[in-house]
């Protein structure tokens, strides 16, 4: 039930925006996320998006086994 | 990825061999759930770890005393109620939601609390209930059309609240003496919006690592070896693997509307009873958008389906094989149990992908 998926913002109008994921557009209610910009990546619950993704954070993510092998 | 994976195993496999004893590490998320169980993660485990799940599909929590309050409330006015669909087919004690829109009740499946409201507002004179329900990845959602139908003066909509609240139901279980958690993986989403500082207390309290995890396998692997390594080192913390969505202080804005909205109150948990502080309840200026005061209904006697052992299953006590009723009275084209129902539920999860395989019998220590 808690399932999210990630968008990017394409428009804004006032509370909503359009987002687009894997090449569908709908629309979406971004009061949550009020800081929200064009071109950003939200993820999105139920009609709503209800928070930003962090791009660095999510290539830091996939670098966790890269400090790994630093550690050893 | 491949080699990624590989390594992250090995981690995994060595940490395990390290440390030794038997492990129960649970998650509390139905997509975890599913996950885990569709990309067959329990397959490549060490003997040692047993992946187990909680209480984290929403809609398998839901006591079947609510779940027969609004079959009643669908009979007895002509309100119209919107639901997201794995509602829908929880047997009550004698129907289902499905069985009564199939006798005539108005129930509509929506994907988002916004279509509810929205046809409120194009329908001022159809009265519309939406079934609140979710953890806190869905709360805010309510929070804010509550909010927004008050702002609009919408006056033909109103909620039968069910929202739970996970911190709270980690504390129950780990209260309960029957099982042995030693890491929580952490639900990604309801982190999202609540952040890494509500868990802290099950490190602190209870020396309990806990893991935010984000629903890849690989971000659920990465996790699991997480959580070993923080045991391996005898040092509980919450650590975020999810940190491209989730913030140490969550999403504070959806934190704020939640609280201007709801009070927290005691809830009662399918399987595991009366939680204290893990419902909500809205507060007195919103109480107009609360459907169980304009709908009345009369007192309900509720009975959990007779063998089902849902509730043992969503405390993480049993598997869904160790059910007399799985597979057989109990399959998703029949569901007893609310947790054979849910798309999110286990019993759904190990009947689509794991019921063929030979850990699936296998004994929780």
């Amino acid at each position: 039930m808690c399932l999210a998926v990630p968008a990017r913002i394409i428009s804004i109008n006032k509370n909503l925006a359009i987002a687009e994921s894997l090449g569908v557009s709908r629309e979406v209610d971004i009061s949550l996320v009020p800081e929200v910009k064009k071109d950003d990546y939200v993820i999105v619950h139920a009609g709503f998006a209800i928070q930003l993704v962090d791009k660095n954070e999510a290539l830091i993510t996939r670098g966790y086994w890269k400090d790994y092998f630093d550690e050893k | 990825m491949k080699n990624e994976i590989e390594t992250i195993k090995k981690s995994i496999w060595d940490s395990a061999s390290l440390i030794g004893r038997s492990l129960n590490l649970m998650e509390v998320c139905g997509t975890h759930t599913m996950a885990i169980s569709k990309y067959g993660l329990r397959d490549i485990m060490p003997p040692n770890i047993n992946l187990i799940s909680g209480p984290g599909c929403p809609v398998c929590v839901t006591s079947i005393t609510d779940i027969d309050r609004i079959i009643m409330l669908s009979r007895k006015y002509p309100a119209g109620i919107f639901t997201f669909g794995d509602m829908i087919k929880v047997p009550g004690s004698d129907s289902s939601l499905y069985l009564e829109r199939s006798r005539g009740s108005d129930i509509n499946i929506c994907y988002s609390p916004k279509d509810a409201l929205d046809f409120a507002i194009g329908n001022p004179h159809k009265e519309v209930i939406f079934i609140a329900i979710g953890f806190e990845t869905t709360i805010p959602l309510t929070a804010v059309l509550i909010e927004r139908a008050r702002m609009q003066d919408i006056k033909n909509f109103s909620i039968i609240n069910l929202h739970k609240l996970v911190p709270p139901a980690l504390k129950a279980l780990l209260e309960d003496r029957e099982i042995r958690i030693d890491g929580f993986l952490s639900p990604g989403h309801v982190s999202v919006i609540i952040g890494s500082h509500p868990y802290e207390f099950i490190c602190k309290e209870y020396g309990i690592p806990c893991v935010i995890s984000g629903f890849e396998p690989y971000d659920i692997m990465t996790s699991i070896d997480m959580l070993l390594r923080q045991i391996k080192q005898g040092k509980p913390e919450v650590q975020i693997q999810y940190s491209s969505v989730v913030r140490e202080s969550g999403n504070p804005g959806a934190l704020k509307i939640i609280d201007q909205v709801f009070n927290p109150c005691d809830s009662d948990w399918r399987g595991i009873g009366c939680i204290p502080g893990s419902g909500l309840t809205l507060r007195k200026k919103f109480v107009n958008y609360d459907s169980s005061l304009r709908f009345p209904i009369e007192e309900i006697n509720s009975a959990d389906p007779a063998g089902c052992i849902c509730g043992e299953i969503l405390k993480g006590k049993k598997n869904p094989g160790q059910c007399r009723l799985f597979g057989k009275s109990c399959r998703p084209d029949h569901p007893v149990g609310p947790c054979m129902v849910s798309s999110e539920g286990s019993c759904a999860a190990y009947y689509r992908y794991e019921r063929f395989k030979s850990h699936f019998v296998k004994n929780l220590p």
